[in-house]
């Protein structure tokens, strides 16, 4: 198969849906939805042979929130491409639906990039509580760009 | 007077429960486990937020500490992804040293689990030997890279270090050495009774939960999924030698070990085939090797080692996004960097090995005894610091 044969057959299934889809060359094809499709989307490219999760990537661009999940098969042919499936959020309401149903290899996943960007997903399990941050940590999501590190500098003596 | 049944909640560390900084919070009834929770990030050191503040350059040694044991699979990965937005690929004989690290690598990481999983389940040999046949392998990686563990040896258009003279003889050297010892082991520790009872049967995961759970690298495949990053998506010189996948059926915990003590075999076969193989030439991509001083470069034909144009200091990614994955010691590490044409990208998502992994101990714990914890944990050749990132 294809990288061109791929993209023609997800956009067969996904043909009902708003979604843009394009090839990455060599073995990426970019899916870009909505929330509302996101989760018919992860049923459909579920029920094609895409088995697991590798990535949530959620990105700070500012204006929005990005989820990228990187989605991908452990058997056969469909193990060589990647599905980049990149949903935008507005940033006064970072929700977006759970994939853990479909794909419970975004669990430990999508609850980092929770407590790290503040991305809320819902009917996540785990929504609230901590993963990797202190239990009482408390203020703006780590990973937003409004997060600055402090940095400890030099102490020249003078 | 009336006993009262009730599930007792066993905290197990964080003060290393067995080879690292995390904490079980398990529900027993008996002793038999109900529920179990890992509880992580004890050892979370913001890799990725840190990355953002970081030159491209700056985040090799960065990506590489969280893996210890398995530096060079972050290190790949990494420089992978940015190549990727570089557009840029390293020359024929950079690909066959990185497949040589990655495999000298791939075999002491193993060793290190394998002998860590055995001091778990009381073993105290398996403990000592593991960890001292994986002396040797530290060595020749610092002989070719300059250091033990943190290597740095892969950087963006090839590698940092030519192979020393009189390499191969070395290496040939050890893997005979190891091979001899692979007998021993078998004889005192994996057909052990004591080991097959502390093992097999322990911790089993079925193949279709391995798949849907995630999991990757040697936990994976002793599930029976033929599914290995070297295979699917073949990099540096992996195109150009022959290994096998290594399957087991049974997804216990022994499967788990055999898997990883059957690829010290085929990392073995993998070395041979580089160094008949390797071709001549540069180790650096022209683009770069031309920005070299003519003093340095001298120094870089008379010694084949690389010091970095001080350009390479300020190198931008151009805008766009670049996804890269490698097998390594523990399984699949995936980069994702997102740039927006800086000297520092815009976001970089590091998935680990062990944090794909983490959700096996929830899985696989559930109704098992309390005495098979330490059991499960080190057949799955977690890293708390991997995992936390």
């Amino acid at each position: 198969m294809r990288i061109d044969e791929l993209k023609q057959k997800i956009e067969g299934e996904l043909r009902d849906l708003k979604a843009e889809i394009e090839a990455r060359d060599p073995n990426v094809v970019n899916i870009r939805a909505s929330r509302d499709d996101v989760i018919e989307i992860a049923r459909r490219l579920s029920s094609i042979g895409f088995d697991h999760v590798k990535a949530v990537t959620a990105v700070d661009r500012g204006d929005i929130f990005e989820v990228d999940y990187i989605i991908s098969s452990y058997l056969g042919d469909l193990s060589y491409y990647l599905v980049n499936l990149k949903i935008s959020l507005p940033r006064d309401d970072p929700r977006a639906p759970s994939l853990v149903e479909i794909w419970p290899s975004v669990l430990y996943q999508e609850h980092e990039e929770h407590e790290m960007m503040g991305i809320y997903f819902e009917g996540h399990p785990r929504m609230g509580r901590k993963l990797l941050l202190p239990e009482n940590y408390e203020g703006i999501p780590p990973l937003r760009k409004e997060f600055k590190i402090k940095t400890e500098g030099i102490d020249y003596g003078g | 007077m009336e006993a009262e049944e009730r599930e007792l909640e066993l905290l197990i560390g964080p003060q290393h429960p067995a080879s690292g900084h995390m904490r079980l919070i398990a529900k027993i009834d008996g002793d038999v486990v109900t529920e179990l929770r890992p509880d992580i990030g004890y050892v979370h050191r913001s890799v990725e937020k840190i990355a953002e503040t970081k030159k491209f350059l700056q985040i090799i040694p960065l990506v590489e500490r969280p893996s210890l044991p398995d530096t060079t699979a972050n290190n790949l990965a990494y420089v992978m992804a940015l190549e990727k937005l570089l557009g840029i690929e390293p020359p024929p004989r950079a690909r066959y040293l990185r497949t040589l690290l990655a495999e000298i690598t791939r075999i002491h990481s193993h060793l290190y689990g394998l002998g860590i999983h055995g001091v778990m389940i009381g073993s105290s040999t398996a403990y000592m030997w593991c960890f001292g046949d994986r002396e040797p392998f530290l060595q020749l990686a610092q002989e070719l890279t300059g250091a033990r563990l943190t290597y740095s040896y892969i950087i963006p258009g090839g590698v940092r270090r030519d192979m020393p003279k009189g390499f191969a003889d070395k290496v040939e050297k050890v893997l005979r050495y190891m091979e001899g010892r692979m007998k021993d082991y078998f004889d005192i520790y994996f057909n052990n009774p004591v080991t097959r009872a502390r093992l097999e049967g322990v911790g089993v995961l079925k193949r279709e939960d391995a798949i849907r759970l995630g999991a990757v690298g040697p936990n994976l495949r002793a599930s029976n999924v033929p599914y290995d990053v070297r295979k699917a998506e073949p990099y540096a010189a992996y195109p150009d030698v022959e290994f096998d996948v290594i399957t087991e059926k049974a997804g216990d915990s022994f499967a788990r070990v055999m898997v990883r003590v059957r690829e010290i075999g085929e990392s073995i076969k993998i070395i041979r085939q580089v160094l008949k193989r390797i071709p001549d030439g540069p180790i650096l991509h022209e683009n770069y090797e031309k920005l070299i001083p003519p003093k340095l470069k001298e120094q870089y034909k008379s010694t084949g080692i690389v010091k970095f144009p001080s350009l390479f200091a300020n190198l931008k990614a151009p805008e766009g996004e670049a996804i890269a994955r490698v097998e390594g010691g523990r399984g699949e590490v995936v980069f994702h960097i997102i740039s927006d044409g800086k000297t520092s990208p815009y976001r970089l998502r590091m998935v680990t090995p062990s944090f794909r992994n983490v959700v096996l101990f929830e899985h696989l714990t559930k109704g098992a005894r309390v005495a098979d914890i330490p059991a499960i944990y080190g057949s799955l050749d977690y890293f708390p610091p991997e995992a936390d990132r």
